[in-house]
């Protein structure tokens, strides 16, 4: 077991600059949700894998000059995600052809043969739809949606208020289903 | 029942979801208080607890990064420990070389001093008469 299973985030950061084992749990707790962010913007595993892990080395490179000021970690891993996939939607537009492997998409829902795929295209419209989304909109959904997280634990990553939170969270259904209906889906 | 403003609406209907369920969230889309326009966003809301559901990394990506991010931080950890400790060794010439000539040259030059300046000792003058 590792000795900084029950570590508090401060203790483990400041361990985390001169330890690798304290490293390898920082990781451990964080890497889920990294993963599941980038995968939601870049929609396909091998380059969700390739940009979690690029995630991590970088957070390795800098981790030195982190300062714990209270914000949690996984603020500092998201921006460094977010920029990661920011350069990637950049080159990928460059090279024009994108190859983009569509999400295995999960329902919750008891699958119903007849409708299946026609649930399965609706789902792949939205993810589109939620792509086309600014970053900041496809964030809150991807926190909310995927890591299931309050809107004030949103607020606290996004720094911003909750209130603010809720006002983005009403603005961006409104823009998605502006955008389904344009489309004919919603 | 007067009607909830859209944005309460909308936060409430997703902690039904998460919650309770689809079923009981199904309550909330029927409720002829809310306005189609807000109605229609739970729809949105709904498709999207359907769709954006959690991912997990595969176990042998989880554990094969982990393990290269510990065994570079140990490469890095290392490497700053022989760093210090060389740069400690190379640094050692660099101040101890003129500390000690200054002190050797001083030493010299007190010698002198003291050698030319004293006064001839009572058996030395009696030496040169």
């Amino acid at each position: 077991m590792s000795l900084f299973k029950d570590a508090s985030e401060s203790t483990l950061i400041e361990n985390a600059k001169t330890d690798p084992e304290a490293f390898g749990e920082l990781y451990e707790r964080h890497v889920d949700k990294i993963y599941n962010y980038i995968y939601y913007r870049v929609s396909n595993r091998d380059d969700a894998e390739d940009l979690a892990a690029r995630t991590f080395f970088q957070a390795l490179d800098k981790i030195d000059s982190y300062e714990h000021r209270g914000a949690p970690f996984s603020a500092w891993l998201y921006r460094i995600a977010h920029n990661l996939v920011a350069n990637w939607h950049r080159q990928q537009s460059r090279r024009k052809s994108v190859p983009l492997e569509n999400l295995t998409l999960v329902s919750t829902r008891t699958p119903n043969p007849g409708n299946a795929a026609e649930e399965r295209e609706t789902q792949e419209e939205l993810l589109d739809a939620v792509r086309r989304l600014a970053d900041d909109r496809q964030q809150l959904l991807i926190l909310k949606y995927v890591e299931r997280l309050p809107n004030a634990e949103i607020g606290r990553l996004m720094g911003r208020t909750e209130s603010s939170i809720k006002s983005l969270y009403h603005r961006t259904l409104l823009s998605l289903r502006d955008d389904l209906q344009e489309r004919d889906i919603a | 029942m007067k009607p909830q403003p859209a944005e309460e609406a909308l936060n409430n209907y997703y902690e039904m979801l998460a919650s309770q369920g689809e079923a009981k969230a199904a309550l909330i889309e029927t409720d002829p208080s809310h306005s189609e326009e807000t109605t229609s966003l739970f729809s949105v809301a709904r498709l999207l607890w359907e769709t954006m559901v959690p991912v997990k990394p595969s176990e042998e990506f989880r554990q094969g990064l982990q393990a290269g991010l510990v065994a570079e931080a140990e490469r890095r950890r290392v490497q700053r420990a022989l760093g210090i400790e060389l740069e400690r060794k190379a640094s050692r010439p660099s101040w101890i070389v003129p500390v000690a000539a200054l002190g050797t040259a001083s030493l010299v030059g007190v010698y002198a001093f003291w050698r030319f300046t004293r006064s001839p000792a009572p058996e030395e003058q009696a030496l040169a008469a």
